[in-house]
């Protein structure tokens, strides 16, 4: 079953097409031809049977038998002769093969002719199961008065209809053939003319396959097969577009994936740089908590240890060494506050959350204010000196900070300065800012570290500024402060010797100025 | 016998309180502001015990407590180390450079009197 199967599937088409019309038509015709030659042969052997009884009562009426009775008057010798050159004269005629007479007893009376072999029996063969080649033919002879007087048999040869028959179904097989080689023929090359449109589907279909999309298959019917051809067509349109749409889009979907790749690239690069200076922050900070811890220990230790050493009675103080240590504690605890204060300043600029309070101040004032309080404190006897611009104006800054500042500075020049100097303060107006410059006659600031020293926790490390250290960050809050002011500060060498530093501040609208 | 400290440390407060408290326990005090000064007084002044800050000018004290240790010279001197940044790292440096004690800022006179008195007696035991 299988096997058939697949021999089936292997056959062409046109080879199925014919084979299933050539079966079909000799299925049909085969019948109908088996059909048609029985029933020939039938109505023929019909009539055949017809005829030949006609034929034997003629025979037999023109025998006249009764009367040659009467004639030779019952001679039997005389009436058989008679019977039988009478037969013989029938026996000219071919079809008839023998004539045979019997007398009312069933005697024989004449037999002329090639006669059967077996026995008689006085009925006709039957018509219709007619298997040898010579017909029976029997009747009864009848007298005037419808007596039997005697019977005749006579034996017709069919041979001749039976082989004309058997001819016939022959040449009507072969034409059969013949026509169905023809049809076969015709059926073949109609139908390659036909499928050709098939074929061209077919190569175009290998076209398309091979990415080639520009085979269209010509349609010229109108028909199931112009009908497949047209739609292919509009599907090899359909799939030539969406295909060069595709490779397009493919093309830019890869190039966008470049470029985004690209683009990651960067981010990830930009990101590790980003994390590497995270990381040297975070590093700073703790840097920067450890220091401010050590720091902020420093003047506690003097407090605490002071406090202890004053009321350890067993040392036996004097109650000058008292005061000395009290004044300490004192000194200790201001620098301690002091301290603390730059620490949360410079916290606050690094987070930049320094909140300037901006007022129109005159900046003369601010400096004469600022530089009396240090004229109070001067243990150093050191001669401050302000030269001024008396029209300089009025200024938009915020005065805690700016006094701040200036602070810092004098407090910076003092601290450099040897005891009964000068400290020179100038201040000055050009076109649209102000100018301070606070000179000292210090031991200077070497070149390579006049920035240096706006760094956080950066101190010159000497003798001098031993005893009263600040946090390092005077200058660096300092800086901070005036940059914030969109001003300049700096530092330069002082003549002779000593360090003259210097800050701007813009004159400006109060609304130019929210910050 | 009275025995020697060498007090380095460049906070003059800290050195004035400290050598106070510590001469009044019959002990003779020197003095160094800084990492220089405080070898050399090391050498002249032969002390028994110093007591030595970590932020000093011109050398830390790691170095100072470094050269002090690597010398066999200097083998019986007690170096406590005195500084107000306390942090671990800072206690294992010092006891991996061989110091004898490590004390943090701020502190109790009284404790840290007891402790080199301690160590002193150790040591004169010791030897």
């Amino acid at each position: 079953m299988i096997i058939s199967m697949k021999i089936l599937n292997k056959l062409s088409f046109k080879f199925k097409l014919i084979s299933i019309i050539l079966i079909v038509n000799i299925v049909i015709s085969s019948l109908t031809m088996m059909l048609l030659h029985n029933k020939i042969k039938k109505t023929i052997i019909q009539k055949i049977g017809l005829r030949t009884n006609t034929i034997v009562n003629i025979i037999s009426t023109s025998a006249k038998i009764e009367d040659i009775y009467l004639l030779f008057s019952n001679d039997k010798k005389q009436i058989t002769q008679y019977l039988e050159r009478y037969s013989k004269e029938i026996l000219n005629e071919p079809e008839i093969e023998y004539v045979a007479f019997y007398g009312k007893n069933e005697e024989a009376l004449s037999l002329v002719g090639s006669l059967p072999d077996k026995k008689f029996n006085f009925e006709s063969d039957d018509i219709n199961n007619l298997n040898n080649s010579t017909y029976n033919v029997s009747k009864d002879i009848f007298s005037e008065e419808g007596n039997i007087i005697g019977h005749i048999m006579v034996g017709f040869s069919i041979q001749n209809i039976d082989s004309a028959l058997k001819e016939n179904a022959n040449i009507s097989f072969k034409l059969l053939i013949f026509s169905f080689l023809i049809i076969s023929l015709i059926i073949y090359v109609v139908l390659t003319y036909f499928l050709k449109p098939l074929q061209l589907l077919y190569q175009a279909s290998t076209n398309v396959v091979n990415k080639n999309f520009d085979c269209y298959v010509p349609v010229s019917s109108n028909d199931e097969i112009g009908k497949i051809s047209e739609q292919f067509n509009i599907m090899v349109k359909e799939l030539k577009s969406f295909y060069s749409g595709l490779e397009k889009k493919v093309k830019a979907a890869t190039s966008e994936l470049h470029v985004s790749n690209k683009e990651l690239q960067e981010q990830t690069i930009k990101l590790m740089k980003i994390n590497l200076q995270l990381k040297e922050m975070d590093e700073k900070k703790s840097e920067f908590v450890s220091v401010v811890a050590h720091d902020l220990r420093t003047p506690l230790t003097s407090i605490l240890g002071f406090a202890e050493t004053i009321m350890k009675t067993e040392l036996k103080l004097t109650e000058e060494q008292k005061s000395k240590y009290l004044i300490i504690i004192q000194q200790e605890s201001r620098r301690l506050g002091r301290l603390i204060s730059d620490f949360l300043d410079l916290s606050k600029i690094e987070e930049g959350r320094i909140h300037l309070k901006f007022k129109k101040v005159n900046f003369n004032e601010l400096v004469e204010r600022t530089v009396e309080t240090f004229r109070i404190n001067n243990n150093k006897n050191i001669n401050f000196v302000i030269e001024t611009d008396s029209n300089i104006a009025e200024i938009n800054l915020d005065p805690d900070r700016i006094s701040q500042v200036l602070q810092n500075i004098l407090s910076n020049a003092m601290k450099y300065s040897p005891s009964n100097s000068a400290i020179n303060i100038l201040l000055k107006q050009y076109y649209n800012f102000v100018k301070i410059s606070v000179s000292d006659f210090g031991m200077g600031i070497p070149n390579e570290e006049k920035e240096k020293v706006f760094q956080k926790f950066y101190r010159i490390d000497n003798d001098i500024s031993r005893k009263e250290r600040g946090s390092g960050l005077g200058l660096t809050i300092s800086k901070a402060i005036i940059e914030l002011h969109c001003g300049r500060i700096w530092v330069e060498d002082n003549i002779p010797n000593g360090s003259v530093f210097i800050f701007t501040l813009p004159i400006r609208n109060f609304d130019e100025y929210k910050i | 016998m009275n025995e020697k400290i060498l007090i380095i440390d460049d906070e003059e407060n800290i050195v004035q309180l400290l050598s106070l408290n510590l001469m009044c326990e019959a002990y003779n005090i020197d003095v160094a502001y800084d990492g220089e000064e405080g070898l050399q007084k090391v050498e002249t002044f032969m002390p028994n015990l110093i007591i030595l800050d970590i932020r000093l000018p011109k050398i830390t004290g790691w170095e100072v407590c470094q050269k002090i240790k690597e010398n066999p010279k200097y083998k019986v001197i007690s170096v406590v180390i005195l500084t107000a940044s306390a942090q671990r790292t800072d206690r294992d440096k010092a006891f991996s450079l061989g110091a004898d004690e490590f004390l943090s800022k701020p502190f109790e006179i009284k404790f840290i009197v007891d402790r080199i008195k301690a160590i002193l007696e150790k040591k004169s035991k010791n030897l």
